[in-house]
């Protein structure tokens, strides 16, 4: 029976696949050999269920510019199970907003599943959960992320999904119910200490322009909000030119042709959303707020055009790392690092560590954030924070120190890689920022490996130089002045 | 064609029953089932069973999965499974401190966690590819080996007091603890998993080392791996660093027995705004033929939350009409297994005048599954649970995780073409039966807390678990 089989190689049977099936069915005494009820449909399905045509492969990354100017970038190769994952990421965010406009790009975010010119919003959300698709949009200061995962055999249909979403109707009501739902959640996180935190650190850094526009929607201008500035904000985000399509797990020149095929943005051609530059300027804030302390103290970071840069600031901030006590920090996620070993050491005083690497398009921030007691003392938390920083710059790490950081941030790029989405934000990212060449996670692991001790001391002396960008949120009382922190941090 | 289609039509041919052209129906291409590394499951001579899928690529988790749990437990020394699970980090002979360990793990670029639920333990990395022989020499070190410091035992104390504060600050948590002890009253799986204070502050050193001796056996072990890994390898790697584990015996299964009984337990907190609660049928075991048809109702009942996109358009019909009453914070449903039983039900979370409309609606969807679902709806959950099933091979550590508890809990690993071929197979007829036989006329397992003076009593409860035809 089995010489029937026409199969791809390798076929290899698997030693238990039906030995110890728990699957009892007393239907068909006469399989006496197995207890498997797909026996019922003959030996073939049985072997169908086991038969494996999986072949090695290595990642592949992928970058076509259609004609429109559109994008199209793909992960190709490894393994990325039986699924894929399509995205597209709009040049568009916070960054580019004006004083008037302050929070369309969350509303244009929440009106990402409403109704657009081909489908009304029930045919949209349907025909993503009818093909057992998972979708969600995402705003950040600088793009709009519309990500799905999807089987194989709809990944057509959910391009085409895709490719609908970026041409939004807009209607009045629809635009007005989503500012509704965009003012609940601006308020929900006025009381989230971290969010408040990052908001002020991107406004102090870039003195409220570009990445220092608020990202969460001001509340008070979204009532003022009108459509017709909506409708403004997505017919300059979606053209083709801002647009980056993004497949993993797919043939990227199938990608490429369906995509094509299809009309993606409100027009055919328009130009790219260029706004200004950033210029990072540093400065601080305080607010008083009961509770824990909530601090940040971060420098000019790299910028995501600088490769070399990127993956030394990734050692760096492994070396730093950071943790907590409750919940416990496991074995690999910092465990070993400076900022954990400092929290160790105060754990009367500090509840949290952590070390923040941010890299945009054209700046970056860098730094360390601590939440500590209510009891605590402020002044010293930011001096031991500032102290560690410095150390890194000042006084080259061990070899072994150096080879940690560089085997973590290693398996940190791959663990994030190794589910499609993480892989999807990983090459969209690079296409979106004009990277001229998109490189696989494995390329950038590559780059790891040839960081120095040099290089690491190089990148943290730069972001030393820039003028300190200093955060707090709790007590106030005692927090050291702009110069004061700078004093602490510069040795040069 | 190719020749999983010419496959699957030849069996069409053989004129066998429906499900293969239900198969067939659902998707044109099946070629991406079968584009999964094959599944390698070795048994050494001890009862180890090593298990690999290899997917290549720069890194590998993995793991050490025990048949070992609280349920393994008596009322002496209920959260003794747990505080093994801690103890195991703290030092071998040779790794004398956990914070050798640490700095061990951390210099190769892994991790290294573990967990304990009420029948397994699990103790798993993610590294390199060239540090896998290291990873396994760390795991057979510290589950061999360790030291059980009486100093370190003390000290993990009130580790795990802080640990248990947490979780009894987590409402989830508790409803799902609280339903243990109703529904599965006088039985193992009753307790919960940290154990009472008093355990906590008393077991002992041999407490700890005569459980490890009992449960951590050869027949009891399967080592998983995904990733860069290659079976002959890991094979002979296992048999030198865990040949010496004696083999001992299965899992003493049948003799532990975990009665379903239909009750209440519910805890007043008025400072609490909200209700936290639960409403539980006796489910199915892991090995049950119709364990798909009951993923696939929990698919069908769904799950929605107010931050959800959706909103009231989700395709679940509870989920509309709870959007559009709003009657619920959020609502889902679970399906926990058990190797002789499991959990089937509604968890929810709502406003204390909203609570019982919130109950009602729940139980009436259950009736309507279990009478009158059609086959339009079936397709569609269908098609969701077989994506939603098959997205969960996404990364090694998922995937290790899984053939981990398969292997532990079934004996074999279920591949996507197989899972998507028994969830292709069910018709309305099995959802229904199942439903009969599992939703209707039962007396459930109910538990609530915080503001629960409005939530109904537990006899309309059970009055909602069925409908009188007139």
């Amino acid at each position: 029976m089995l010489s029937r089989l026409v199969v791809k190689k390798p076929f290899v049977r698997s030693v238990c696949a039906h030995s110890s099936s728990p699957y009892q069915f007393n239907r068909h005494h006469h399989h006496h050999h197995t207890l498997d009820r797909f026996l019922e449909t003959g030996i073939i399905l049985d072997q169908y269920i086991i038969y494996s045509s999986f072949i090695e492969s290595k990642r592949v990354a992928e970058l076509t510019t259609l004609e429109n100017g559109m994008k199209v970038v793909s992960l190709s190769g490894g393994f990325t199970g039986p699924a894929a994952a399509l995205g597209i990421f709009v040049n568009t965010g916070s960054r580019f907003e004006s004083q008037t406009n302050a929070g369309s790009n969350q509303v244009l975010k929440n009106l990402a599943f409403q109704s657009n010119e081909s489908k009304i919003y029930l045919q949209v959300q349907r025909e993503i959960a009818e093909i057992g698709s998972t979708a969600f949009a995402q705003i950040s200061r600088d793009n709009l992320l519309i990500s799905s995962e999807v089987l194989p055999p709809f990944s057509k249909q959910m391009l085409t999904s895709l490719s609908n979403i970026t041409n939004p109707k807009l209607a009045y009501h629809e635009v007005r119910d989503c500012t509704e739902q965009t003012i609940e959640e601006s308020e929900s996180l006025e009381h989230c200490p971290v969010t408040q935190v990052f908001e002020s650190l991107h406004k102090q850094a870039y003195r409220g322009r570009t990445l220092g526009r608020p990202l969460v929607a001001p509340v008070c201008n979204l009532g003022s909000l009108a459509t017709e500035q909506v409708v403004d904000v997505a017919n300059s985000a979606f053209t083709p030119s801002n647009l980056t399509l993004v497949g993993v797990g797919l043939n990227h020149k199938d990608l490429v042709k369906e995509a094509q095929q299809l009309k993606f943005g409100k027009t055919n051609g328009g130009a790219a959303n260029k706004g200004e530059s950033a210029k990072y300027v540093g400065g601080d804030e305080i607010t008083y707020v009961t509770g824990n302390n909530h601090i940040v103290l971060a420098f000019e970071g790299v910028s995501y055009k600088n490769t070399k840069d990127v993956a030394a600031s990734a050692v760096l901030k492994a070396i730093l790392g950071g943790g907590s006590i409750q919940p416990k920090t496991a074995p690999g996620n910092g465990k070993t690092s400076r900022l954990f070993t400092l929290l160790e050491k105060n754990q009367s005083s500090l509840v949290k560590t952590d070390s923040i690497n941010i890299n945009y398009q054209d700046t970056g921030l860098f730094g360390v954030y601590a939440e500590s007691t209510e009891t605590s003392q402020v002044g010293q938390v930011i001096a031991n924070l500032a102290n560690e920083f410095a150390t890194v710059a000042k006084s080259a790490v061990s070899a072994q120190e150096l080879d940690r950081a560089k085997n973590i941030a290693k398996t940190t790029v791959l663990e994030q890689t190794d589910s499609r989405s993480g892989a999807l934000e990983f090459v969209g990212k690079q296409a979106l920022y004009n990277n001229a060449k998109v490189l696989t996670p494995e390329e950038f692991v590559q780059e790891i490996n040839s960081v120095t001790a040099e290089d690491i001391k190089r990148v943290a002396s730069k972001m030393l130089q820039s003028r300190p960008t200093l955060i707090v949120r709790g007590n106030i009382q005692d927090v050291p002045t702009l110069d004061q922190v700078q004093s602490l941090t510069k040795f040069f | 064609m190719s020749n999983i289609s010419k496959l699957l039509s030849c069996t069409q041919k053989l004129g066998v029953r429906s499900y293969s052209s239900e198969a067939v129906k659902l998707f044109a291409n099946r070629d991406f089932l079968v584009q999964n590394p094959e599944t390698k499951i070795t048994t050494l001579p001890n009862g180890i069973r090593v298990a690999t899928e290899q997917s290549f690529g720069e890194t590998a988790s993995i793991g050490v999965w025990v048949d070992s749990g609280s349920v393994y437990e008596n009322e002496k020394n209920n959260g003794v499974a747990h505080f093994l699970e801690h103890m195991i980090f703290k030092g071998t002979e040779k790794r004398p401190s956990p914070n050798f360990i640490e700095t061990e793990v951390e210099n190769m670029g892994g991790n290294l966690n573990a967990f304990t639920s009420r029948e397994h333990s699990a103790y798993y990395m993610k590294v390199l590819k060239e540090n896998i022989p290291n990873a396994v020499d760390i795991l057979s070190d510290i589950l061999q080996n360790s030291k059980f410091d009486q100093k370190l035992i003390d000290d993990e104390r009130h580790t795990i007091l802080s640990e248990m504060q947490y979780i009894q600050s987590q409402e989830n948590e508790l409803v799902f603890d609280q339903l243990h002890a109703t529904a599965f009253q006088g039985s193992p799986l009753g307790r919960t998993i940290l154990g009472p204070v008093e355990n906590i502050n008393s077991i002992t050193r041999n407490d700890i080392k005569k459980f490890m001796e009992d449960n951590y056996t050869g027949q009891r072990l399967v080592i998983a791996a995904s990733g860069a890994v290659n079976h002959e390898q890991l094979v002979q790697q296992v048999k030198e660093k865990f040949g010496s584990i004696k083999a001992g015996d299965a899992a003493p299964r049948q003799l532990i027995t975990n009665e379903f009984v239909g009750s209440e337990l519910r805890v007043r907190d008025d400072s609490i705004p909200l209700v936290h609660f639960a409403v539980a049928v006796k489910g199915l075991s892991w090995s049950s033929p119709d364990y798909f048809v009951l993923e696939l109702i929990q698919t069908m009942i769904g799950n929605w939350s107010r931050s959800i996109a959706a909103g009231r358009n989700v395709s679940s019909n509870l989920g509309e009409v709870v959007a559009t009453e709003g009657l619920a914070e959020s609502y889902s449903t679970f399906f926990s297994c058990y190797n002789d039983t499991g959990l089937f039900g509604n968890f929810g979370v709502a406003q204390p005048g909203r609570v019982d409309d919130l109950v009602c609606e729940m139980l009436k969807e259950w009736q309507r599954i279990a009478n009158a679902c059609t086959d339009a709806e079936v397709q569609r959950a269908k098609q969701s649970l077989i994506a939603s099933s098959l997205m969960q091979y996404d990364g090694t550590s998922k995937i290790c995780e899984s053939i981990g508890r398969q292997v532990l809990t079934l004996g074999r690993r279920i591949t996507p073409a197989e899972l998507y071929l028994r969830i292709a197979e069910i018709s309305v007829s099995d959802v229904r039966r199942v439903a009969r036989e599992l939703l209707v006329d039962v007396s459930p397992a109910v538990t609530a807390i915080g503001s629960v003076e409005n939530f109904p009593d537990y006899n309309f409860v059970r009055g909602w678990s069925y409908w009188n035809r007139l």
